[in-house]
């Protein structure tokens, strides 16, 4: 036999059968079993549609549509993301055994041929428990008649979509760890680092600083899984009652532009492949630049989790007096928690227990880390405690202070009130060293404080938000001093527009319904839902609330009601007005809101209106306006107030 | 033929390969020997396209070997550690490498089916250590390949096995011409079959030559003196070392049995006798001499 005929050049390949079918035939057991699972869906739909009686059979398209978008928008990410790794793993499972990667690269392949057969295996797998479930699915709606193309096509789109962006992920991740173990932890981290990094520095940052609130996540858009749950979502146009029942599919540009960027990620998965070393095989990282980055990271969230944890347990329970964090035990405990952490880490990197000398240089780069990051937070270097936005700047506010005001207001055109709470949040920037050291022992200042929960939330004109909380604490003596946070909402508060605004719903809002609570109501009916008796009664009585707060008739909010009032509640006639609020149209459908009003005797239209529409009777009217006064008149300041924390 | 010039790989600090450099002519059968660490698996793992040097190059007939699937497809290689899916058997790893390999011979794979005599159904991983590198030698094999670089082969294969798998190699060499690079530590197992020698130890190639060069070049002479007339040996006679029992003397000399006998037939012994030297032997004298342990490494 002739080599030269034997062993002819050949053409460069991008792909191998038979590397591909062993993959799909060594993972058979997994994507078998999740076929099988997924047909289990369409066989019970099956079944049920040859249970019902033929002639009282309906199963509209768009019920069909439903069940792919609810499935493919409340079960697919998820399920994506978990299978995904698991498939990744699979295929990538070679490169972490130097037996094995020694055989696979040995073979008279390029690493391109490797890694393209080898993606294109994963996301096979990925895609076929889909492919069955989707085809048997189809193929009922079909032969029953509920077929809907254009619900089945943005399905396939979707589950593809998803599918890269999750191999992609899974996929870089395989070629930055050089540890089968490390793989998952690395994707689990990455999949949710953004939210967790942002969650754990405001937290620190709440330790030292007076309003910091941490409920809007910033960087969720590095977090494809967090964002796909709450941009992808199915609609339902039916609960609007506007048209026949639809439902649709928004946000599909979402898992679409994750997809990209899971393309992106495979070339660099590939790029890395191409560098990476096979006697890195078992090691945590592949890369030797890696592992600083590993030996920190690690060492920042130990310093970030464990560190506070050490904190809360070690000091925060037991020696701290006031609200807010000792900077120099929780710089101890941040950096303890740093430095378990780093040798942690150390230890994996070099696969050894004695990497204490060693780790030295290292140990002392995280304790001065930790001190730098416990310094530039409680000093505020980037002043996010003191920042309060230009007038000029601020497009509306929104505030809440929950348990005082019926509920949250914005405030957008009247700019002499914007002006009035930008001065109230200058007023909790000057006097932050107060409310940093304002803690009030309740058994010796009863009476003396009251707890406020605060909420601030600007749009600016550059389009970004500006949100603040606070829990401030209200001392009676301050409210009097001219200057001071107490003084100013209490001024803001008896401001007419503003007890306008404390009743009136958002402009775009629709109403939906007034829930009525009192004792004096008409056959001592203790709870009416005015949308039970006659919805017209709703914008009727919301009407006459309107007429009342025009009138001057709304008392101010008292700063000093609190929960946990003594005074009497069983004489309080309290509305709930529900209302609900068009958002964005990529986000889903409507936003819920309602407002607590107490109605007082001097608010007469809304009494009258409550007369006329027969909900209570001119006896009991009168009755209540007498029991009333005598409950709520005898405390400083409650002229004119409407009370209940 | 494969050529590694001035190889250096260094893993965290370690310095595995410095600046290792062999020369493996094609169509025979090239040994590489060096203790435990010596760098023997790391070249090797070059040769075959797995590792990437730091420095230095990896031709296989004139090409570097790494990411290159065409002259990847000339070579097959048995590790010391070879590799076999947890899951398959003989016949699945056979369908494997077919996929891979252009020359994968199916009338061979199962014309030794017979020599092997392995249960093709059976999983790999059950196997005991001899029978899995029979079966990684009778895929080796099937691949026909024009390289085949083994890694310690005959580890845990009994006599009989030895000397049948040998015998496939050297069939293969003379018959088609295949270059075999078989790296051991231990230099009586290849003395028998090795045309050329490399001799490594912490990571560079110390000495390179072809077992001819080494034979012809140094002798061992036996000789018997009368009582108190040994004569001291010098130039131009090379010795290398001197021992005697009783009035036997042992020399190793530098040069060819024939010139070496005749200068030493000059001193009028009463019996003379040059004598061959094992592979062993070779080296302990010719590097001996130096500053190289050589005796650590062949022990």
């Amino acid at each position: 036999m002739s080599w030269e005929v034997s062993s002819m050049p050949s053409k460069r390949s991008f792909f191998n059968r038979t590397l591909f079918r062993r993959n799909l035939s060594h993972s058979w057991p997994l994507w078998g079993l999740l076929s099988a699972a997924g047909a289990m869906v369409p066989l019970y739909i099956l079944l049920e549609l040859l249970n019902i009686p033929r002639r009282s059979l309906t199963f509209p398209p768009e019920e069909f549509a439903s069940a792919l978008y609810n499935a493919v928008t409340l079960f697919a990410p998820g399920f994506t993301a978990a299978y995904a790794i698991l498939c990744a793993m699979l295929v990538w499972g070679y490169l972490y055994n130097s037996r094995s990667i020694g055989l696979f690269h040995a073979l008279p392949v390029d690493r391109t041929c490797l890694f393209v057969t080898n993606t294109l295996s994963g996301l096979a797998m990925l895609l076929i428990p889909y492919a069955v479930t989707g085809f048997l699915g189809c193929l009922l709606a079909v032969c029953w008649g509920f077929f809907h193309l254009t619900a089945v096509l943005n399905t396939i789109l979707a589950v593809i979509f998803l599918s890269v962006t999750f191999f992609g992920m899974a996929t870089l991740c395989a070629m930055l760890t050089g540890n089968i173990f490390a793989l998952p932890a690395l994707y689990l981290l990455l999949n949710f680092l953004s939210p967790l990094l942002e969650s754990l520095i405001f937290n620190i940052a709440q330790q030292f600083l007076v309003g910091i609130n941490s409920e809007a996540f910033r960087f969720n858009v590095l977090s494809p899984i967090v964002q796909i749950y709450s941009r992808f979502t199915a609609r339902y146009t039916r609960f609007t009652g506007e048209g026949d029942p639809t439902v649709s599919l928004h946000g599909l540009w979402v898992p679409a532009l994750y997809a990209l960027a899971g393309l992106g990620m495979l070339a660099l998965a590939w790029f890395l492949y191409r560098k990476r070393h096979s006697e890195r095989a078992g090691d945590v990282v592949a890369f030797r630049w890696l592992r600083p980055v590993f030996r920190y990271g690690v060492a920042l969230l130990g310093g970030l989790t464990i560190g506070r944890l050490l904190y809360f347990f070690l000091w925060e329970n037991l020696f701290q007096k006031g609200s807010y964090a000792d900077i120099l035990p929780f710089f101890v405990c941040t950096a303890l928690g740093g430095l378990l952490g780093c040798y942690a880490a150390s230890m994996l990197l070099e696969k050894s227990r004695r990497v204490f000398r060693g780790s030295l240089p290292s140990a002392a780069i995280v304790c001065a880390g930790a001190a730098v990051l416990c310094l530039l937070v409680s000093m505020d270097v980037f002043g996010a405690e003191r920042r309060v936005p230009d007038l000029e700047d601020v497009e509306s506010v929104r505030l809440e202070d929950r348990g005082i005001l019926s509920g949250p207001f914005t405030l957008e055109k009247d700019r002499e009130q914007v002006e009035a709470v930008l001065a109230f949040h200058r007023s909790l920037v000057d006097d932050r060293a107060y409310i940093r050291s304002c803690k009030p022992d309740w058994h010796h200042d009863e009476g003396k404080f009251f707890s406020h929960y605060i909420s601030l939330t600007y749009r600016l004109a550059d389009g970004s938000t500006l949100s603040r909380q606070y829990d401030l604490w209200f001392d009676r003596e301050r409210v009097e001093t001219a200057g001071t946070y107490e003084n100013l909402l209490s001024a803001f508060y008896e401001d007419p527009k503003v007890r306008r605004c404390d009743v009136t719903i958002p402009e775009d809002a629709s109403l939906s319904s007034i829930s009525i609570s009192s004792e004096y109501l008409k056959d001592e009916a203790y709870g009416i839902n005015t949308n039970d008796q006659n919805p017209e009664d709703t914008k009727t009585l919301y009407a006459a609330l309107l007429r009342d707060a025009d009138e001057g008739n709304v008392p101010a909010k008292d700063v000093l009601a609190y929960y946990g009032s003594t005074r009497n509640t069983d004489t309080l006639l309290c509305f709930a007005v529900r209302y609900r609020t068009p958002i964005d149209p990529w986000e889903g459908s409507w936003s819920y809101g309602y407002k607590d009003i107490y109605v007082h005797p001097q608010m007469q239209n809304t009494v009258d209106a409550l007369i006329s529409l027969g909900y209570m009777t001119e006896e009991d009217a009168a009755r209540w306006a007498e029991d009333y006064t005598r409950d709520h008149t005898s405390e400083p300041r409650m002229e004119s107030a409407v009370i209940f924390g | 033929m494969i050529e590694v010039k001035n190889v250096v790989k260094t893993f965290d600090g370690f310095t595995a390969l410095d600046g290792a450099t062999i020369t493996v002519p094609g169509g025979g059968v090239y040994g590489l020997v060096g203790p435990n660490g010596a760098g023997k698996s790391t070249i090797i793992r070059h040769l075959t396209g797995i590792y990437r040097p730091d420095s230095g190059e990896v031709l296989v007939e004139g090409s570097p070997v790494y990411e290159n699937p065409e002259k990847k497809a000339l070579i097959a290689s048995i590790p010391d550690d070879w590799y076999a899916f947890p899951s398959a058997t003989i016949a699945d790893m056979m369908r494997f490498y077919r996929g891979f390999y252009p020359t994968f011979d199916m009338a061979r794979y199962e014309k030794f089916r017979s020599v092997f005599s392995l249960p093709e159904k059976a999983l790999i991983r059950r196997m005991s250590k001899g029978m899995q590198k029979q079966a990684a030698f009778w895929l080796a094999m099937s691949c026909r390949p024009r390289y085949l670089i083994l890694d310690e082969p005959v580890d845990g294969l009994d006599p009989v096995m030895r000397r049948q798998v040998w015998s496939l190699m050297m069939n293969d060499v003379s018959e088609y011409g295949t270059t075999v690079l078989v790296s051991s530590h231990n230099l009586r197992e290849l003395e028998d079959v090795c045309d050329h020698v490399g001799i490594m130890n912490k990571g560079k190639v110390l000495l390179e030559r072809s077992l001819t060069d080494l034979q012809e070049n140094i002798v061992k002479l036996q000789a018997v003196w009368k009582p108190g007339e040994a004569p001291v040996l010098s130039a131009p006679l090379e010795v290398l070392h001197t021992s005697h029992v009783g009035r036997v003397y042992t020399y190793i000399v530098r040069g060819t049995a024939a010139a070496v006998t005749e200068r030493m037939e000059r001193f009028h012994p009463l019996m003379l006798e040059a004598l061959p030297l094992s592979l062993e032997e070779i080296f302990i004298y010719e590097l001996g001499g130096e500053q190289y342990a050589v005796k650590e490494i062949l022990l």
